[in-house]
């Protein structure tokens, strides 16, 4: 019994990870229609760049990690001017998705540079949380655990919240649906495509600089973190917050469930085959938009 | 017009390919020492020296870049019908570790491993490929990186087949290619034939309907292409294709591990297709050229691997968004539009004036339709969003009719357009063309004889007039698809018949411009093409969503005079359209719906005088509101 809730807790953990990846997916998605290939290396900028400040220079872990979202929003920033805006306007390799060869560039990019930077080796990084763990019944939970499923949960509910209520949110939404319409209302849309990337940016880092702590920093992350996340987003149904949320928890239990089961070789099997299954029942996630026909 | 070449004009390029060959036929000494010195050639300026070798290192890379060349030719196939790999490394470790495993602990010859393993990945390309056809082309991109990813993962875990992390040692080079200068020859020969069936495959019926596909699957579906054979056949050669170049690269490599089939590699083989120019016969063979030797120079630059040469990728990535946005192919296209002779071909076709007798001519080749009831549709019913959007609509069309389909908007015309098409399954009701049952699935009915024309005219925009007409007609051919792949003489024949046949119907419908690439045509001239595309799938019956719609007077009155002639031609039409004027002189029937149910059927003036139709254009029953162009 403690072993099934302990390994739900550890499931849960991992499942926050993906669930605030995949909504970075999502919030640039919704606004530009861009599937950004480089966020899962904001994810593992927000290791990096966190480890350098909050480890190498010591600063207080909050300023580290308000400094490590700021970058990664900046980051977010560089990339839509340098990668995605030109690359929408030009209409390139695949119809109007050359941005999928940039955003990729933009994505080895960050990762050869923080490679050359930092070095290719693991960094530690200590838990910045003011007590060490709590322990009910027979279960002790880190409070590095307990702060990133609530992180998890309160960027999910702001995020919501945001994109649903507030008219900056309707207004990246409605960017999505028809930027033609959205810009004959006066919807600025191009200074939302870059708000959308900063946020899916900060976003990244965030996730990044809170799982840290959880595993260490390394550079090479990248690819397989943004990968989960982009499954959470998938099985989700993008742009759903709601699907990212369950999707994301989701995986996160069967990921761990499983390799207890089978081991930890298939960790990534068990993923991309539920991705696969739910994908090939519904096409649009469990919570995306069904596909409208154009005639 | 008795020049014409098979299939896409004719290029300089040709000269190119010729170039290459006689370099590749050169020996591997000459190519290795040409491909190293031209690199250090271009890093000159940085390294200060110049240096031509045909080291055995040097041959090496060649014959890798060469086995690349093959994934990367076969990943090209399904780039150009419309979909993105990121996991082609999972097919280039099947055909690697396939002959790997074959040969060494099966003990088999390479002669028989090397078909086996790449027949072997196409096999799993066909289970693989199977989402494909339900997903987008993002979400595919990240399924097929899970390939990569797990069958790299699978490498690891299945230790006792595989031998795991410690590889797989002994893998040898066949006799006679058994030294590295010797090996050379055999990577060149299936080289050599991969391209040139990539090559024709891109350039014959199959490879225009994955380009259709790519472009717009439903009016792919329209003219009869089934854009899931057309995905998942790409995809099972795409796959082979990429396992025979794994099948090669086992024995050049000797010594088989996981860490070489990661992902980055697919990422990799991806990024030379598109930075070459993707779909195009050439590009992906550039841009592999391009990018494998960005490492090697990058290392010539600064004595370091690696990080240095991925920062050059990333920055060469989006630097050729911004400048060759569809690869390095769009650079060439744009000297020859710059600098080169215009293609003169355009000038043959040109006839003044499309005339009615033209079109009539065109439609007269057909064979008549014989008379009967061509189209009868009973019951049909369907609920759209909470809303009865077809309440039992019944339509009959017989021969040669021109049946007439109004109501205001919203009251089901379009659904019941999409009813009649396939596009939409009833929720009741029957549907037969010439008595026959024909299921609910566009590409099935079109091939039944039901042509479709859209609202917005749906065209493939990337690909030329002439092209847009040739996808049609390729429903016609009688040569089979090997006879195109192996370019026999009654394809290449079909082919010049077909495309002077394609041009002659863009002439009778007033397009005399068949080069034209579809998008850059003025709006009246895309309801041309897509008229001129739907006549060379030779339907039997038409449905057409308001032809009328944007055109202008003089345009209309084209459209009239077309419509006529397909009748007299025995085609029969169903035309939904607003502009009451133009139905009521064209149509021998006119049903009027409401709320998706009929309120009149009848002839255009028993229709014109029916109470419930006036009452429901001008308002008085319903909330709906007045259409334009009544009149």
């Amino acid at each position: 019994m403690t072993w099934v809730l302990e390994t739900t807790m550890i499931g849960l953990t991992t499942g926050a990870v993906y669930a605030l990846i995949a909504m970075g997916y999502n919030v640039v998605f919704a606004t530009t229609g861009v599937l950004n290939f480089a966020h899962g290396e904001f994810f593992m900028g927000g290791m990096m760049i966190g480890a350098f400040l909050f480890v190498t220079v010591g600063l207080p872990a909050p300023v580290a990690l308000l400094a490590t979202v700021l970058i990664g929003a900046l980051a977010g920033i560089i990339e839509e001017r340098l990668a995605v805006r030109g690359a929408i306007e030009k209409g390139t390799g695949l119809g109007s998705s050359g941005w999928v060869l940039s955003t990729l560039g933009f994505g080895i990019i960050i990762q050869a540079g923080i490679t050359l930077w930092r070095g290719p080796e693991l960094r530690t990084f200590p838990s910045f949380m003011p007590f060490d763990s709590i322990t009910i019944f027979d279960v002790t939970i880190t409070s590095q655990r307990i702060l990133i499923i609530v992180a998890a949960l309160a960027v999910g509910a702001a995020m919501y919240i945001f994109l649903e209520k507030s008219l900056l949110g309707r207004a990246l939404g409605a960017v999505e649906q028809d930027p033609d319409a959205a810009r004959l209302r006066g919807i600025p849309v191009v200074r939302l495509g870059v708000i959308a990337f900063a946020i899916g940016g900060g976003l990244g880092a965030l996730a990044g600089f809170l799982t840290a702590p959880l595993s260490a920093a390394v550079s090479s992350v990248g690819l397989v973190f943004g990968l989960k996340g982009f499954i959470a987003a998938a099985v989700g149904g993008i742009p759903s917050i709601k699907g990212a949320l369950i999707a994301g928890f989701g995986l996160g239990l069967l990921e761990v469930f499983g390799v207890a089961w089978l081991g930890a070789g298939y960790r990534d099997a068990i993923v991309f085959g539920a991705l696969i299954v739910v994908l090939m029942i519904r096409p649009a996630g469990l919570f995306g938009a069904g596909v409208v026909r154009a005639v | 017009m008795e020049k014409f070449t098979f299939g896409a004009p004719a290029s300089r390029l040709r000269y190119l390919g010729l170039l290459t060959l006689a370099l590749l036929i050169a020996g591997p000494q000459v190519f290795a020492t040409l491909f190293s010195g031209l690199t250090s050639l271009i890093v000159a300026p940085f390294t200060g020296s110049v240096e031509f070798t045909s080291s055995r290192y040097e041959i090496f890379n060649a014959e890798l870049l060469l086995i690349y060349v093959v994934v990367v030719l076969g990943l090209n196939l399904i780039f150009q019908a419309g979909m993105i790999s990121l996991g082609h490394s999972a097919f280039f470790l099947f055909g690697a570790y396939g002959v790997g495993l074959l040969t060494i602990k099966a003990d088999w010859s390479f002669w028989l491993a090397m078909p086996t393993a790449a027949v072997i990945a196409g096999l799993i390309g066909l289970v693989l490929g199977a989402p494909a056809l339900r997903l987008g082309l993002f979400t595919l991109a990240m399924v097929t990186m899970g390939y990569g990813i797990v069958s790299e993962d699978m490498l690891l875990e299945w230790r006792s087949i595989t031998g795991g992390g410690d590889g797989l040692a002994g893998v040898e080079k066949p006799a006679p290619f058994d030294s590295i200068e010797s090996y050379y020859w055999l990577v060149v020969i299936v080289v050599v034939v991969v391209f040139l069936f990539t090559r024709n495959w891109l350039r014959s019926p199959i490879g225009r309907a994955g380009k259709a596909t790519a472009d717009n699957e439903v009016a792919a579906g329209s003219v009869g292409i089934d854009v899931r054979v057309v995905k998942l056949r790409a995809f099972v050669v795409s796959g082979t294709i990429a396992g025979l170049g794994g099948a090669l690269y086992a024995p050049l490599i000797g010594f088989l591990s996981p860490g070489a089939f990661t992902v980055d590699l697919a990422v990799l083989f991806l990024l030379m297709v598109l930075l070459g120019g993707g779909g195009t016969v050439i590009g992906p063979i550039i841009g592999a050229f391009v990018l494998f030797r960005i490492p090697l120079a990058v290392e010539d630059i600064t004595g370091e691997a690696g990080n240095v040469s991925l920062l050059v990728y990333g920055v060469v990535l989006i630097a050729s968004v911004h400048l060759v946005p569809q690869g390095f192919m769009s650079a060439w296209w744009f000297l020859r539009a710059r600098f080169g002779r215009s293609d003169d071909r355009a000038e043959r076709i040109v006839q003044e004036t499309s005339d009615d007798a033209a079109f009539e001519s065109v439609l007269a080749q057909l064979p008549r339709p014989e008379d009967a009831r061509q189209l009868d549709a009973r019951g049909l019913r369907r609920r759209m969003g909470g809303v009865q959007a077809v309440d039992g609509v019944d339509l009959a069309v017989d021969t040669g009719q021109v049946h007439a389909l109004i109501g205001p908007n919203g009251s089901g015309k379009t659904t019941t357009l999409n009813l009649l098409s396939g596009y939409v399954e009833p929720d009741q009701g029957t549907f037969e063309l010439k008595g026959q049952p024909v299921a609910a699935a566009g590409h099935v009915r079109a091939r039944a004889g039901l042509g479709r024309t859209f609202q917005t005219p749906l065209l493939f925009d990337g690909m030329s007039c002439v092209e847009n007409v040739l996808v049609a007609l390729d429903r016609h051919r009688q040569a089979s698809n090997l006879a195109y792949l192996l370019r026999l003489p009654a394809a290449r024949r079909e082919e010049r018949l077909h495309w002077r046949r394609a041009c002659e119907i863009l002439a009778a419908v007033g397009l005399h411009d068949p080069e034209r690439r579809a998008d850059v045509l003025p709006p009246g001239e895309r309801r041309l093409l897509e008229l001129a595309r739907l006549v060379a799938a030779r339907p039997s019956v038409v449905l057409m969503d308001e032809p009328a719609a944007g055109l202008t007077h003089a345009e209309i009155e084209h459209l009239e005079r077309m419509v006529r002639v397909m009748a007299s031609a025995g085609i029969s039409v169903v035309l939904v359209e607003h502009h009451v004027d133009l139905v009521l002189r064209l149509a021998d029937t006119v049903t009027v719906l409401d709320f998706g149910k009929v309120i009149a059927h009848g002839s255009p003036a028993e229709v014109r005088e029916h109470p419930d139709v006036v009452a429901a254009y001008l308002g008085t029953s319903t909330a709906s509101g007045t259409e334009g162009g009544v009149s």
